[in-house]
């Protein structure tokens, strides 16, 4: 244990003598342990953590299958189906989450509050902090509402009262009683800050209805597999019983924790994998940086083998240093980590899950130590073995510096693994650089520029015709135009690139009253020739101009189309397509009273282009507009949109007193479209950011391989450059030969790193945009920048070869 | 102590063989000082290194202590090589990194010495050629004859019973030159078997004979 000490107080001492050495050898490990311990961090938190919740294992998301295979949400008595019938599972609960207005507090917010059906917090294995969970007769329809609350919105909004009979919350009008403070970690839904008894609701008897969640927790001693086998009988049971009355023929289990975090399940290890290829590279480089360290002190193991050392102390000394190097940028590493996962954290896209809990903790730790000791032992271990082959040195000839030709195949060697590995990286960073700039080009259907959005949760508005809801709308729109600067307003229910919408089935009426109650609508439903799917939105005239959505046939929603005129309808022209595919739509009835409950028909009197509803990657889809002052009801979630002739994100103050004006107890939620947008490519922009940031480290450390192989090459080459210089070579094939090594190693690099390109883009395939996993731009751009970049390291050297003085030189040996 | 019989050594190379000794038949007593002379590439230092079990490439007969080098496993050559030999170079060959105190250790750490013993014999030999004040001091802090004084020390610190010198003198000015050659004297007059490579017809005299060779050849031993 002494000689240990010893071995490593050594190491340490001669590290500190080479500080150039040592700098650079620890900062490029550093690099590689710090960027594989930032992802580690994350794929630690989001992926590999427990999740906060008892048996979470037995915790899953089940899912309606359709009979194309399509997962979707559960309709209301499937699920009483599935949880009256079912005997796999220890409890069962509906699950909603959308964003509301509630005031009490300490101001009024916008707080995601979920709706959760009785065994919710069975099924999730929690229970409030303090006060209780929900009581029957608070599950029931119409009773009065109660609440639990998120500890942190309870803290921040409710000052901490523990006395929850203090408090009451509204939502509009609506009172809303806290009973119960949720645990601080419990974070289900994501961001959910209130849940509600979904019993409290009316509920919807459809069963082609799929607004519900459904989470599960499997009973004791049933497995998965039996749990799930059980709820795919059951739906191909109530198939034969409802046939196309439901939309369900089969089921499907989901673990929770693969529900939350399959998404970004493979972004995240790509990138792992990615880290991984860095300190490689990394790695590569530090070897190479041993190696010359080792031929420089080959005389110092010559030595002690004479002086009787054995192979395996000779190690020892050997590993003692790069333990000392290893474990320094571990620690370094380390605290790069902090540094990466914070800016992980703020950087990330803002789906993240579990972003809460990546941080740098004991399993960080611990990986990081392995890494920095996995290193040590490797790369000591090898740099020990390759210097022990290389032969002893001649005692008697003194401070020979002379290289084997060995020793630099295998430095010319790690160059061109180095080059093949940063290849690899930066092909990968190209073609996401690639899609990125696909996207960023995408024709949304509408203007970005210039155009504010104010999201509101609205509150139930208590009365039956939707006047106080029009009312409202009507003087923050009026509101809004009325600001200086603003050349449109108008709102919609759900906003291209930010809340999705609903859609469903719509019919084609050949006649306004062909269908008027839901018999009829089913009836209907048994011809195929007169169903269609579509994105159902409602809207005010303004927003299309505002979003400079263009007009192409017909007319837009006038100020005639009253509540109580003929209900009319805009469509967008794939919708148009599809519906009508040989005729104009103008004057076509449509029945879509399924979406809303309101069985008035409409008429088709307008047509506007297509938008990119769903994302900016999403194709358009079929979309259908109602009038938001004929159909009200469904207008709770609503978007105010303006455009302004100037920077629209100067007029957010202005918008939010319009709407203070309207109601003080509503806040909105303000951004710009450009924002917006911009948030819609975050995770593309955050796959990119880190994978660039992986590949331009790996050529910065690949071109000071190279450029480190070859100062070292032309140093130990000093005698033969001098007779070279002395025989009478010109400059030009000095540089030429120096250069022309470093071009060798660099195409050997490329060529197998192009052949482990294309084997590994497949695993990125999956984010791509617009271009091809074998996108030759990429493919041929990629080698010429690491070709260029390879002949400038080589440069610096070889301008010094020409520079040496053969006099010098020959007088040197 | 040592018997050496028809040993050869050669190169191979494209161009064919070359000799570096052919046919080396030789005794030496413990106790004797050797000193083997010739010019440069005679092969002196290719023998030295043989008989310092360095170079294990070699052909004919090597006995040391009544062992045939030979036919040793490469692992029981070193323990016969680290119980027997101590080497002093010509360019001394301390390293570097190490104190004057930790490179006199290094010999005794290879030979699991524990340590409380160690550091008893550092002292010792660190009084003996007083270099106490030296001990904190690393190489490129002593002159070249300090730092030969300390490789004899080194040499020596594991009791060698042979102690084999490449021009021990060869990078020193003639005052140091002679305290070594005087120092290795001492150490030949306690019992210790010495044999040195040397171009100086004066330190040679420091010795009992002289071995000459040339070509690779034995040509005389006096």
């Amino acid at each position: 244990m002494n000689g240990v000490v010893v071995d490593l107080r050594i190491a340490l001492r001669s590290l500190l003598r080479s500080p150039a050495f040592s700098l650079v050898a620890v900062l490029t490990l550093a690099l590689g342990i710090g960027a594989n311990s930032t992802l580690f961090s994350v794929v630690n938190g989001v992926l590999l953590r427990p999740l906060p919740y008892p048996d979470a294992d037995r915790i899953v998301r089940v899912h309606q299958v359709g009979d194309e295979g399509g997962l979707s949400n559960f309709s209301e008595p499937n699920f009483r189906d599935l949880k009256e019938q079912s005997r796999g599972f220890a409890g069962l609960s509906l699950v909603t989450a959308a964003a509301s207005s509630i005031s009490g507090g300490n101001e009024p917010v916008r707080a995601v509050t979920a709706r959760v059906s009785a065994d919710f917090l069975r099924v999730m294995g929690v229970a409030p902090v303090f006060g209780r969970g929900f009581l029957p007769e608070e599950q029931v329809e119409g009773a009065q509402l109660s609440a639990l609350v998120g500890h942190g919105f309870w803290e921040r909004n409710l000052g901490g009262e523990r006395d929850l009979s203090r408090v009451l919350l509204h939502s509009g009008e609506i009172p809303i009683r806290v009973v119960g403070v949720m645990p601080p970690e419990f974070d289900f839904p994501i961001g959910a800050e209130l849940w509600l008894p979904a019993e409290a609701f009316p509920m919807n008897i459809e069963r082609t209805a799929h607004n519900w969640q459904v989470m599960g927790r499997v009973a004791e001693g049933t497995s998965l597999e039996a749990a799930g086998s059980e709820a795919s009988t059951l739906a191909r049971r109530l198939k034969e019983e409802y046939g196309d009355a439901t939309w369900m023929s089969d089921m499907r289990l989901t673990p929770l924790g693969e529900q939350m975090v399959g998404r970004v399940r493979s972004a995240l290890l790509i990138l792992l994998g990615a880290a991984g290829v860095l300190f490689l590279i990394a790695c590569a480089n530090v070897t190479n940086l041993l190696l010359a360290r080792a031929e420089e002190r080959r005389q110092e193991l010559a030595i002690r083998l004479a002086l009787g050392a054995r192979v395996g102390r000779v190690i020892r000394h050997f590993v003692a240093e790069t333990v000392v190097l290893a474990t320094t940028s571990g620690v370094l590493g380390v605290i790069l980590a902090l540094a990466g996962v914070t800016f992980l954290v703020r950087a990330q896209p803002g789906n993240l899950p579990r972003v809460e809990e990546i941080g740098v903790d004991r399993w960080v730790l611990l990986f990081s130590l392995v890494l920095s000791l996995g290193a040590a032992l490797t790369l000591g271990v090898a740099v020990a073995w390759r210097a022990l082959k290389e032969g002893n040195v001649d005692l008697a000839g003194g401070r020979s510096h002379a290289g084997s030709r060995r020793g630099s195949r295998v430095r010319g060697g790690l160059v061109v693994s180095q080059v093949g590995l940063s290849l690899v990286l930066l092909v990968g960073a190209g073609l996401l650089g690639r899609s990125f700039l696909n996207a960023t080009a995408v024709d949304l259907g509408f203007e970005t520029d210039g155009v504010l959005a104010m999201t509101v949760a609205l509150p139930p508005m208590g009365d039956g015709d939707g006047t106080r809801l029009r009312n409202f709308h009507g003087e923050v729109i009026g509101g809004l135009a009325a600001l200086p600067g603003v050349e449109a307003a108008g709102g919609i229910n759900a906003l291209p690139l930010g809340t999705s919408g609903s859609n469903g089935t719509f019919f084609k009426l050949n006649f306004p009253d062909e269908a008027s109650s839901m018999e009829e609508l089913r009836a209907l439903a048994a011809d195929p020739s007169r169903l269609g799917q579509g994105e159902f939105r409602v809207a005010t005239s303004g927003y299309f101009r505002a979003l400079s959505i263009p007009l192409l046939e017909g007319r837009l929603f006038e100020g005639s189309d009253g509540p109580d005129a003929p209900h009319v309808a805009v469509v967008s022209r794939s919708f148009a397509e599809v519906a009508w595919p040989d005729e104009s739509p103008l004057g076509k009835f449509i029945q879509y009273g399924n979406m809303d409950g309101d069985l008035r028909p409409f008429t088709v009197v307008g047509v506007v282009g297509d938008v990119r509803e769903a994302g900016v990657e999403s194709e358009s889809r079929p979309t259908f507009y109602a009038l938001s002052d004929q159909r009200p009801r469904s207008s709770s979630a609503f978007t105010y949109v303006l455009s302004a002739a100037g920077e629209a994100s100067s007029l957010a103050g202005p918008a939010r007193t319009v709407l203070a004006g309207a109601d003080p107890g509503i806040p909105g939620n303000i951004r710009t479209m450009d924002q917006l947008f911009s948030a819609n490519l975050a995770e593309r922009r955050f796959n990119l950011l880190l994978l660039g940031i992986f590949g331009g480290t790996a050529l910065l450390l690949c071109l000071m391989g190279i450029y480190g192989v070859m100062a070292f090459g032309v140093a130990q080459r000093t005698r033969e450059i001098g007779v070279r210089v002395a025989l009478g070579a010109i400059p030009e094939s000095v540089i030429r030969m120096v250069v022309a090594q470093a071009v060798t190693l660099t195409a050997i690099g490329i060529a197998l790193g192009l052949a482990g390109a294309m084997a590994l883009t497949g695993f990125v395939e999956g984010f791509l945009y617009g271009v091809e996993r074998f996108d030759p731009i990429t493919f041929i751009a990629v080698p010429l920048v690491l070709m260029g970049a390879a002949v400038l390291a080589a440069w610096l050297p070889a301008r010094r070869a020409n520079a040496v003085d053969p006099i010098t030189a020959l007088r040197s040996e | 102590m040592i018997r050496l019989h028809n040993i050869e050594r050669f190169h191979e190379s494209r161009a064919g063989r070359t000799w570096v000794l052919r046919r080396i038949t030789e005794e030496i007593r413990a106790g004797e000082f050797l000193s083997i002379m010739g010019p440069s590439g005679a092969g002196k230092s290719t023998l030295l290194h043989i008989l310092g079990m360095l170079d294990s490439d070699w052909a004919g007969e090597y006995w040391l202590q009544g062992e045939s080098v030979g036919e040793l496993k490469p692992r029981k050559r070193q323990e016969l090589s680290k119980r027997h030999i101590g080497f002093v170079f010509q360019h001394y060959h301390l390293l570097d990194d190490l104190t004057v105190e930790e490179n006199l250790e290094i010999p005794l750490s290879y030979r699991d010495v524990p340590r409380s013993e160690r550091q008893a014999r550092v002292a010792d030999a660190l009084d003996r050629f007083q270099i106490v004040g030296k001990k904190d001091l690393y190489p490129s802090q002593l002159s070249g004859g300090q730092q030969q004084l300390v490789a004899v020390a080194r040499a020596t610190i594991a009791n060698p019973t042979l102690i084999l010198a490449d021009e021990p003198t060869g990078s020193l000015h003639s005052s140091q030159g002679k305290m070594i050659m005087e120092l290795l004297k001492e150490l030949n007059d306690e019992g210790t078997t010495i044999i040195q490579v040397t171009h100086s017809d004066e330190n040679a005299r420091y010795g009992d004979r002289v071995m000459h060779l040339r070509d690779g050849w034995m040509v005389d031993a006096e």
